[in-house]
């Protein structure tokens, strides 16, 4: 498992809508409050890129020092993005996949307004889960 | 490239050495540069100097030269760059001692130096062939080195010029190439075994390839002695290792550097950044010492920051850029590195740790070593990357190999000479403009506020608080409450710290209505070291919520803040806030304000609702509400029933009691009144005021539930939405402005006839038009006159059009009595 690794999930109108640190291992403490500025500013670089290909997972499309953002753009425009160290690339496919599909099953809750920020429980614990499986 | 030493440029300027007839020197120096590929000129205008053995005078000068700048560090071997020596001489030359020609031939030759001599003449004539000859074998010379120099005529010397010219430029290939292919057999030959050695010659073919510009075995050598030096970290054992890193990483830095130029220059971008990356990968392991780390991070920062400035000056256009980012089948570089503000952000990055560990081993040494005199006489040593006590011993000057502590002592007293922060922020700024031109704010924003926070340590909180406003209203508007917690916490301490009384209030209470709650399960972000406010919590959200209403109750007295300033609300300094429709605050307080109907008849009383909410964290008392309309005689004001009431807001108007005026997070406190109006027109609210303490009011614009945005920040939040009216109908229609309709008209109408009149007889009819109730400013006034025809009851349609004819009707004045209007009307009848 990466030692760092944060995920964020930012709605089409770019406010984040999830947010979780699973990362293993407690990172240094100066590098972490970078962390939602990295992934913020890497929005600039996503908003270009969504348009220049069809394929969902962007794969790295930044990096800060050592540390690398990956994106996955859903067909809502929904972005996924997932700031690692790791260089596990197939993984991070398969945990972004796998989040889209609980992302979905969010989406279909009648009780849930797209848009607006995920606060189930069960969402949070599956999350987690997968990045224990593949980062 | 001008920026940096002579001994970094690529390509390198050819190096001729100018001996005697100092009157030309300017003339041949201004010719040499002019000309391409230029050449620099070392003029010795003495003679005498040439009896020092020649190329130590070079170096010698070259040393001074170099210890002016900032990369002194960075010496290289360039004294053998000397190449030509060029002696002028006229006939007076042939008097001279021949051992005087022998001592300088023998400090010349074994260093394959090439010699022209210069003959200076008046007239071509003047010197005969035999002179050329003995000279010649004087000097020992190739015919084509020894050139006449004719000053007197013009043409002629530009011819001479030219001469000069050429003969260098082709002395110089011939001797670069011939060293270049001397030392290539060497290497080539791996007849050397030590491999610092090995370096220096693929170092030497490598230039002497740059001077002949053939760039793709100075590429080939480069990059062999940059490999090699990465090979030597683990196995040279020549210098303690502290300074075996330093110098390690000195050599690889100015290897690197020209193999990323040539790249470059070579519009190898791609190539370049690679290369940068690969660069980086195999050094920023190799911290060293934990006594010297602070020395790695300047080195990474230095890397960053030259590499920078070579993405800047090298000719790639931005086109290219994205096609070559998009052209890559795996994409492993990203779109950002081929831009110069990536390597200017991560440089300053590095500057920072390098600042913090500089820090850290600088309190380590204090308290080893108070008072250390030792370090003043360490110098820069010949040799690139090392460092040497300097010892006087009579006149000569030695160097002494240094201990590692010795070292570690000299880099902390050098490293504290240098102000990081304001590079710092130098490098944020250049980074911040460069996003700026890409139109990447958001990377821009992170810039600034890196920015900001390096001006807050400094303690400029005024360009602090500058960018900090601009990086809070980018993270507003897109919602991310974190950064915009973290930044607001910024902002708050530069207003605490500048005295600034409202905006003080107007961050913490934005701060205090922040939607951050850390009673979810989601953990959000640990934050170890973050800014002044702490982390994102809803307790912390209740402190600064306290904190901020305890200031302006007056209760908590004041806040303190440094040089015994204190910021503080009182009758003298009352504080009054607006919230308008755009403003920040709005989370604080939202005011609504409904109708319950759209039309209104003037004086009669309709319903009206005040709906109030706010985010804050604690429930918050007001004292007395004041609203108000554009009829000024309708505002009206709500007391709470618990407080006292506030005289300076109670001037003559309508004032209502209310057991209790406290709002609740996330709860409408509605109040709903009567309210009548005399003045037909427009009735609207305009802003309802809420005055919390003796010297606190919030002014908030009225806003229509039926048109009211969301809160922007809340709006997405998972939270219970309830209407501001009791009855939801209501809130999707109502306004907060409604029509009050004009005062039914009331008029008397009365006229006076005298009594019955003659045909023919002019006679007047005196109508009065008499108003009942308000005043009428226009109306309208038909009068019929109908012939009946000798009597019986009878329809006024049933008039003939015709029949009028008879009638003349004239009128005579419009009279005013008593205020009151009269119209007397004269009528004939013929």
């Amino acid at each position: 498992m990466a030692t760092t690794a944060c995920f964020i999930i930012v709605s089409r109108n770019e406010i984040p809508i999830y947010e979780a640190e699973v990362g293993s291992a407690a990172k240094r403490e100066d590098a972490a409050q970078l962390h939602q500025f990295i992934l913020h500013a890497a929005l600039d670089i996503v908003q270009d890129l969504a348009w220049t290909t069809s394929a969902m997972f962007l794969k790295a499309i930044d990096r800060f020092n050592d540390l690398v953002v990956s994106v996955y753009v859903t067909a809502g425009h929904t972005r996924f993005m997932l700031l690692h160290d790791s260089r596990n690339d197939d993984g991070i496919k398969s945990f972004f996949q796998e989040v889209h599909e609980l992302y979905i099953k969010i989406l279909l809750n009648p009780l849930y307004l797209p848009g607006s920020r995920i606060t189930s429980s069960h969402f949070d614990t599956k999350v987690r889960a997968l990045a224990r499986k593949y980062l | 490239m001008e920026e940096y030493p002579e001994e970094w440029r690529t390509p390198p300027v050819t190096l001729v050495s100018l001996v005697g007839w100092a009157e030309y020197h300017h003339l041949i120096s201004t010719h040499l540069l002019s000309i391409q590929p230029p050449t620099n000129t070392l003029a010795l205008p003495d003679l005498s100097k040439l009896l020092h053995p020649f190329s130590q005078e070079i170096r010698l000068i070259i040393r001074r030269v170099r210890s002016k700048s900032r990369w002194r560090n960075t010496e290289a071997g360039l004294a053998n760059q000397t190449s030509h020596q060029n002696s002028f001489c006229r006939r007076r030359c042939f008097q001279f001692q021949s051992g005087l020609w022998r001592s300088r031939s023998a400090a010349i030759r074994p260093r394959n130096v090439k010699l022209v001599v210069v003959v200076v003449v008046n007239d071509v004539d003047d010197v005969t062939e035999d002179r050329f000859i003995a000279l010649r074998k004087r000097a020992e010379v190739d015919s084509k080195c020894v050139v006449t120099f004719n000053p007197n005529n013009d043409s002629e010397l530009q011819n001479s010029l030219k001469r000069l010219g050429s003969v260098f430029a082709e002395l110089a290939i011939t001797y670069y190439r011939d060293e270049g292919r001397r030392i290539r057999t060497r290497v080539e030959k791996k007849s050397v075994n030590a491999i610092d050695l090995h370096i220096r010659y693929c170092f030497k073919v490598a230039v002497y390839a740059e001077f002949r510009r053939d760039w793709t075995e100075a590429l080939r050598f480069y990059e062999d002695a940059y490999h090699m030096s990465r090979e030597m970290i683990g196995t040279s054992t020549r210098l303690p290792p502290i300074q075996r890193l330093v110098e390690i990483k000195t050599i690889a830095e100015l290897l690197h550097f020209k193999i990323s130029t040539l790249l470059l220059h070579g519009g190898k971008i791609k190539e370049a950044v690679t290369w940068f990356r690969q660069h980086i990968a195999s050094y920023r392991k190799l911290v060293g010492a934990p006594e010297v780390r602070f020395l790695h991070w300047e080195w990474m920062s230095r890397q960053y920051l030259v590499f920078a400035e070579l993405l800047e000056t090298s000719s790639v256009s931005t086109q290219s850029i994205s096609s070559l980012v998009l052209g890559t089948a795996d994409r492993l570089l990203t779109q950002l590195e081929f831009h110069p503000s990536y390597y200017y952000q991560l440089s300053a990055h590095f500057l920072k740790e390098k600042r913090s560990s500089l820090e850290l081993a600088h309190s380590m040494s204090e308290s080893a070593h108070e008072t250390d005199s030792s370090v003043d006489s360490i110098a820069p040593s010949v040799y690139v990357g090392q460092f040497a006590r300097l010892l006087e011993q009579g006149d000569a000057l030695t160097m002494q190999v240094l201990t590692d502590e010795e070292y570690t002592r000299y880099a902390i007293a050098e490293g504290k000479r240098f102000q990081d922060t304001y590079e710092i922020v130098a490098l944020l700024k250049k980074s911040c403009e460069s996003y700026g031109n890409l139109k990447a704010q958001r990377m821009g924003s992170f810039c600034g506020f890196q920015m900001a926070a390096e001006y807050f340590a400094l303690g400029d909180f005024s360009n602090a608080k500058q960018h900090f406003d601009g990086v809070a209203s980018q993270y507003r508007q897109e919602g991310w409450v974190t950064l915009l917690w973290e930044v607001l916490g910024f902002l708050r301490e530069c207003s605490r710290k500048q005295g600034a009384v409202r905006d003080f209030v107007e961050y913490s209470l934005e701060m205090a209505a922040l939607p951050v709650s850390s009673g979810t399960e989601t953990q959000p972000f640990r934050f170890k070291e973050c800014g002044p406010a702490g982390p994102p919590t809803l307790s912390l959200r209740e402190i600064i919520h306290k904190e901020a209403f305890g200031l302006v109750s007056g209760d908590a007295g004041s806040v303190s803040v440094e040089d015994n300033n204190s910021i503080k609300i009182n009758a003298d300094n009352p504080l009054h806030l607006e919230i308008d429709l755009v403003s920040p605050l709005r989370a604080v307080l939202l005011a609504s304000v409904a109708f319950h109907e759209q039309t209104i008849k003037p004086g009669i009383s309709t319903l009206i609702t005040v709906s109030l909410l706010s985010q804050l964290p604690m429930a918050v008392e007001i004292d007395q509400l004041e609203v108000q309309f554009n009829q000024s005689e309708c505002n009206f004001v709500i007391v709470n029933a618990h407080r006292p009431l506030l005289a300076a807001m109670n001037d003559g108007h309508r004032v209502e009691r209310t057991p209790s005026l406290t709002l609740v997070t996330n709860k409408w406190l509605r109040l709903t009144y009567g309210i009548k109006s005399e003045q037909s027109g427009k009735l609207e609210c305009v802003s309802v005021i809420a005055k919390m303490g003796p010297n606190f009011t919030i002014c908030c614009r009225a806003e229509s539930p039926a048109s009211m945005d969301d809160l922007p920040l809340w709006k997405f939040e998972d939270r219970m939405e309830t209407f501001p009216t009791k009855d939801p109908a209501l809130a999707f229609t109502s306004q907060k402005a409604a029509h009050v309709e004009e005062p039914d008209p009331q008029v008397d109408v009365t006229l006076c006839a005298s009594g019955p009149a003659l045909v023919g007889e002019s006679f007047m009819v005196p109508v009065t038009v008499a108003s009942r109730g308000h005043n009428i400013y226009s109306g309208e006034l038909k009068i019929n006159l109908v012939d009946v025809r000798g009597g019986g009851l009878f329809s006024p349609r049933e008039t003939e059009p015709s029949s009028m004819d008879s009638h003349h009707v004239e009128l005579l004045g419009v009279v005013e009595q008593e205020g009151e209007e009269e119209s007397p009307i004269g009528s004939r009848q013929n």
